[in-house]
């Protein structure tokens, strides 16, 4: 792909296993007949809501249960703790007989606090307002030899990940069973979890999670309300439904956590960089882990770097979760950002210094098909222009792996030709019924409509969770074996049947063929059946024949236009270019680069949890000043499927949220000739940013795109 | 409020009827019930959803009289007398409307939780408006939000739905009958 | 939300009678489209024992719109799409079409529009007391009020919540109320001092009902929002502006600033100096619209207020000049 086409219509087509197919439930979807745990109601079941601490810290001073349980329809009241450590944390829990007398009992108990003093950011903690500590000897030698010195302090806000279905389950008793409608990213996470406050064998539980709103990382644990949900429906034996509202999500399901950066480094004039010192502060919450970030990623070439300096900071907020691609796409603003300071401080165009740092063989040739989708030669040096409206063009990379754990994939031919996939894991919008589907399909040679799937059940074949870039991968090796054991089935009755060897047989759709010959259509080779056939496709978690080899690389480009009298920032296009892999259903997998692109944007632009400085209160825990990118400020985005001969299944759902802000911070950069280092990229920071001076050049500009006429 | 005064209902449950895509639907609420709340606690119509219930998302989308609305903020009591409308009333799996075929078939949905509110305020686009250019299109759906971030493809779906080229992209996506052969 | 009756009367003078505190209802409140209603009450900021809906009232001339008067009970929706409104005063649909979302803007009212409560996140939030609640402080002030005012004209630190209210302060507007000894409220007149009265949120009395706005024509008249995000958000700051034009010559200027004060905050030492100034003297309309910010007095962090301001009164102008009433404002 060193010469890219012109045509981008021909970029992803062709290279997927299935090319035109649409999602398996898109029009349950669209129809609104896919049914979520949310949507599990029913008129005599109980409902829970859990007592929380509405102060970023604060101790209980009395609440009245009497009044509470006196309130018509309230069941329940309990109260195990007299203290918060976050806007949102738990004390306790209320049952009743519908949401209103709920709402109302949670009144009736008229909670009372008296705030306590409280942290509500990384900046209140001192070690993160010391001075930088001083590098190693080694690090402050290269430093020092450097020609020149550069410093900044970068930081990233809180984002909550605003699954549009909020946390939670609903568990109605089933004879002895216990039937959990969850909104989950594991199926047999909620099965291992939810026993113990149900007070149930895992034998007696079932999970069921056919449809999931959302997730992006936050839903691998059944969390406090779905364990208020199970002692609730095991004290009452009764139907339960515990389910977060719209607050509750914002305030204690998890986010991405803040991030603050120093760096310290040492450049010389053609912007190599000698070494330097990156100091990370990871705002962590009351949690005591988890604010890692990737910075540096290991993609470009800093000389002696500092041994990793990194401190999770606790203060008094909801802690952090794992979300898509954690500690990635912070690091990555800092870190592309950075490159793009360094490459104007010494008069390079950002993408030629990329060029030096980065050793990625893959990713040189990204940057080459980057550069011409998005139209780079039409940039303007950082700084240079001049007027309201100004257009600025920046990259962002990653790279990343993925993950494997066990799978199985059960496929069931029946005697009418039809197949059933069968796979407990779920789908929470990945697609991932559909690539199963597909994927069976065309290893056996027959028409997706042959296909039906059922999923996010734990009666059916175990499975991972849907995170860390391991449910795609690890599942379709299970399925290819799982098809490739059923069409042998098929094919060894056909061949005895026909005295034929079946290593001749082919199946081509639909039709069992021998050389040019067709034997014997699908359906009707089936009908011979006596009963549905089962097989079981295993993936073991190791490495196998159908893994595939490398890493994934990922490129984007953003145009941007700032309108520099009121901040404002218009992201116009964005270029996303991602390793693929083997790409299952292109449709989904170009939605999930998509998605990431959309998700980075917003992190770019608006998203941050605001805490009020003097009590810890969230003031944003809702949708209306928690911001997220909608229809009218959603970018032009090419998502271009990378394939580059790699044979192995790789996961799409966390690279592609990586390079997107930074790619967008560069571009400001670049329009407005100041970096804003802060996330988000707000109108009052790019007006301050504006109120500065031009950012310091040490080096005299080479020719414009000098780097780039050269290749050409 | 006695004598020749209106009618008071409530505050304790009191019989209300509610006309949801065509059909009568008889439950008995408190006032203080939103006309979400009797769409999916008392009607078990669950396709609009429950996601900010403060008018900021989209999710609980229907339409009222043709016209879109957040019904987690209007109470049942103020919709008695109107047509209400919900993604079901739009269409279904055995006989879906074009708009809902080419959700399906742009792939404008991820997760699948935004999309009866996007259905629904596109629908309305569509009655007022059968042929929204692009700008059109953005404008109506952004009170619908999407946090998989699948706008681009639901632009393109109700582009196509309302008989208009799709805007130009990167594949040949839509171009392709359904029924693809793996 | 609290346990309410509901009740539909067919009248204003039903409903007025109905609206007041009463042996049988002592928190009666009336409701049209309900949004903010709602939202206040499931904060819990609101607990009517009995709510007066008034979308049942027979009175076509709540529904009414007309070169110079729209009925209280249109609603936004209707207001932005009117073919009649966009040549009489077009500022009116740039205004209504820009609030919330095409959900809300269906039901949400010209009149609830106009008496909606505030936005602050701190008097929004039921656990935060504040100067416009019971208390004796403003959390805002050493709190987070990115969003709040740069205009200190009372203490509470608040920024008015209507799109429209400004529209009607450069049209010289007026509200048609019944069911008080009054039947016309300049709008001027229609909020309290906020030095003076910081908790209302207008002068008028529970009985009193918004029946219809009345305002006089202007085809030179455009609003701006400067929104941080462009689907759904509040403005950071809006620009209001309607010109009396004589071919190019600005005969005389009426401007208003929106989310920068506790009201509508008019800008006539503006409107002076666009006086007699031409349409194209770019220079000294710029000039005329820096002086916006005289006798501002910003938080830290509302300062970038101080900023944007002079450009939303400037953007108003020039699509006032060019009669556009439409202007988004940020994607110019």
């Amino acid at each position: 792909m060193s010469q890219p086409p012109r045509d981008l219509r021909a970029i992803n087509a062709g290279q997927s296993v299935a090319d035109h197919a649409t999602r398996l439930d898109g029009l349950e979807k669209a129809t609104g007949a896919a049914r979520y745990g949310r949507d599990q109601i029913k008129k005599d079941m109980l409902w829970v809501r859990l007592i929380r601490c509405p102060w970023g810290r604060a101790s209980l001073d009395s609440l009245d249960r009497d009044a509470a349980l006196a309130t018509p329809g309230v069941v329940e009241v309990v109260v195990s703790g007299d203290a918060g450590e976050y806007h949102g944390d738990s004390i306790g829990y209320v049952v009743a007989r519908n949401r209103r007398a709920l709402e109302r009992g949670l009144q009736a108990l008229d909670a009372t606090w008296t705030r306590l003093d409280c942290k509500t950011g990384i900046l209140d903690d001192e070690k993160a307002r010391a001075p930088m500590g001083d590098p190693s000897a080694e690090t402050a030698k290269a430093i020092d030899d450097a020609a020149f010195t550069f410093e900044a302090t970068y930081s990233t806000p809180v984002q909550t990940h605003s699954s549009l279905e909020t946390h939670g389950l609903m568990i109605e008793p089933d004879g002895e069973n216990s039937i959990v409608h969850a909104s989950t990213q594991g199926t047999f996470v909620v099965a291992d979890q939810i026993g113990r406050f149900l007070g149930k064998p895992r034998s007696k539980i079932i999970i069921d999670c056919e449809h999931v709103g959302g997730g992006f990382g936050s839903k691998f644990q059944i969390g406090k309300e779905g364990a208020a949900g199970g002692l609730a429906a095991k004290t009452s034996g009764e139907a339960v439904y515990s389910f977060c509202d719209r607050e509750e999500e914002h305030l204690d399901t998890g986010n991405r956590p803040s991030l603050l950066c120093k760096v310290r480094l040492g450049h010389d004039a053609d912007g190599t960089i000698r070494g330097a010192r990156f100091e990370t502060f990871g705002g962590t919450g009351v949690s005591r882990r988890g604010g890692g970030a990737r910075v540096p990623s290991g993609r470009f070439e800093f000389g002696t770097l500092d041994s990793p300096n990194h401190q999770d900071i606790q203060f008094n907020a909801g802690g952090p979760r794992a979300m898509r691609a954690p500690g990635c796409p912070q690091g990555a603003f800092v870190e592309e950002l950075l490159i793009d300071e360094i490459a104007h401080r010494c008069g390079l165009d950002p993408l030629a210094l990329r060029r030096r740092l980065d050793d990625s063989e893959r990713r040189q040739r990204m940057y080459d098909v980057a550069a011409d989708l998005i139209g780079w030669e039409n940039r303007a040096d950082t700084g240079s222009q001049t007027g309201t409206m100004r257009t600025g063009y920046g990259i962002g990379t990653c790279h990343w792996g993925k993950g494997r754990a066990p799978a199985k994939i059960e496929v069931v031919v029946h005697p009418d030709g039809h197949l059933e996939v069968r796979t407990g894991t779920q789908d929470i919008g990945t697609g991932q019924r559909t690539a199963m589907a597909a994927l069976v399909a065309a290893r056996i040679g027959v028409p997706l409509a042959n296909i039906s799937v059922a999923i996010g059940n734990s009666m059916l074949p175990a499975g991972p969770a849907s995170g860390g870039s391991v449910c795609t991968p690890s599942t379709a090796p299970a399925a290819m074996a799982a098809a490739d054991l059923a069409r042998e089935r098929i094919l060894a009755g056909v061949a005895e049947r026909e005295k034929l060897d079946a290593d001749r047989l082919t199946i081509d759709d639909g039709v069992i063929m021998e050389g040019g010959r067709k034997v014997i259509r699908w359906e009707d080779a089936c009908r011979r059946l006596s009963e549905p056939v089962s097989v079981t496709g295993e993936f073991d978690g190791q490495a196998s024949a159908h893994w595939g080899e490398g890493s994934s690389e990922g490129v984007q480009a953003a145009r941007v236009e700032v309108d520099c009298e009121t901040g404002q920032i218009f992201v116009r296009d964005v270029i996303a270019i991602q390793s693929c892999g083997l790409p299952l259903v292109r449709k989904t997998a170009e939605s999930q680069i998509m998605g990431g692109v959309i998700q980075g944007t917003s992190y770019a632009l608006f998203e941050e949890q605001v805490l009020d400085p003097g009590t810890g209160a969230v003031l944003n825990a809702n949708f209306e000043n928690y911001k997220i990118l909608g229809s009218e400020d959603c970018p032009r985005i090419v998502p271009v499927l990378w394939r580059d001969d790699q044979t192995g299944v790789r996961a799409l759902g966390e690279p592609p949220v990586v390079p997107t802000a930074a790619a967008i911070a560069n571009a400001v950069f670049n329009a407005i000739g100041r970096p804003v280092r802060d996330l988000p990229l707000r109108p009052d920071r790019v007006l301050a940013a504006l109120a500065e001076p031009m950012a310091e050049r040490v080096v005299a500009a080479a020719p414009r795109n000098a780097d780039l006429e050269n290749r050409a | 409020m006695n004598g020749g005064g209106p009618t008071i209902i409530g505050p304790l449950p009191a019989k209300t009827s509610l006309q949801v895509n065509g059909r009568q639907l008889d439950f008995v609420a408190e006032p203080a019930t939103t006309l979400l709340e009797a769409l999916r606690e008392q009607c078990d119509v669950t396709g609009p959803k429950e996601v900010c219930d403060r008018a900021a998302c989209g999710g609980c989308t229907v339409l009222l009289d043709e016209r879109p609305v957040a019904s987690c903020m209007m109470l049942a009591l103020d919709a008695t007398d109107r047509k209400i409308t919900t993604v079901e009333g739009i269409g279904s799996v055995d006989a879906p409307d074009p708009l809902q075929m080419a959700m399906a078939e742009f792939d404008a949905m991820q997760c699948g939780f935004c999309t009866p509110g996007v259905v629904t305020a596109a629908k309305a686009l569509l009655i007022q408006n059968p042929r929204p250019n692009l700008d059109e299109i953005r404008a109506a759906l952004s009170g619908n939000l999407c946090r998989c971030g699948t706008y681009p493809n639901i632009f393109n779906a109700v582009l196509v739905a309302s008989g208009q080229e799709p805007v130009e992209e990167p594949t040949d996506r839509g171009r392709s009958a359904s029924g693809e052969r793996a | 939300m609290n346990p309410f009756a509901y009740t539909s009367p067919r009248n204003t003078t039903d409903a007025s009678a109905l609206a007041v505190p009463n042996g049988d209802f002592a928190l009666p409140v009336l409701k049209s489209g309900g949004m903010d209603l709602l939202d206040r009450m499931k904060e819990g900021l609101e607990r009517p024992d009995l709510v007066v809906d008034l979308t049942r009232i027979d009175d076509p001339t709540l529904d009414a719109i007309d070169a110079g008067r729209i009925g209280g009970r249109v609603t936004l929706a209707m207001v932005a799409e009117s073919e009649e409104l966009r040549k009489s005063a077009p500022i009116l649909g740039a205004a209504s079409g820009s609030a919330a979302t095409p959900q809300v803007r269906n039901v949400a009212t010209v009149a609830g529009n106009l008496l909606q409560e505030t936005r602050c996140w701190y008097w929004r939030m039921s656990q935060f007391d504040c100067l416009r609640k019971t208390g004796d402080d403003c959390p805002a002030r050493e709190g987070d009020h990115r969003f709040h005012v740069i205009f200190q004209d009372g203490p509470c630190l608040m920024v008015h919540p209507s799109n429209l209210a400004p529209a009607l302060f450069v049209l010289d507007g007026e509200v048609e109320v019944v069911g008080g000894d009054r039947t016309r409220i300049p709008i001027r007149d229609l909020y309290a001092d906020p030095a003076v009265d910081w908790r209302s949120a207008s002068v008028l009395s529970p009985a009193e009902i918004i029946t219809g706005i009345r305002f006089k024509s202007a085809p030179n008249s455009a609003f701006i929002a400067l929104k941080q995000k462009q689907s759904f958000d509040w403005p950071m700051v809006s620009g209001y502006a309607v010109l009396d034009l004589d071919g190019d010559v600005i005969k005389s200027a009426r401007t208003c600033a929106g989310a920068v004060a506790p009201r509508p905050h008019p800008l006539p030492q503006v409107d002076a100096a666009l006086a007699g100034l031409s349409i194209h003297d770019e220079a000294r309309i710029r000039a005329a619209c820096e002086i916006s910010v005289d006798g501002a007095d910003p938080l830290p962090g509302t300062a970038y207020k101080m900023t944007l301001l002079p450009v939303a009164i400037r953007r108003a102008v020039a699509a006032a000049a060019h009669s556009a009433g439409t202007a988004r404002g940020g994607d110019a």
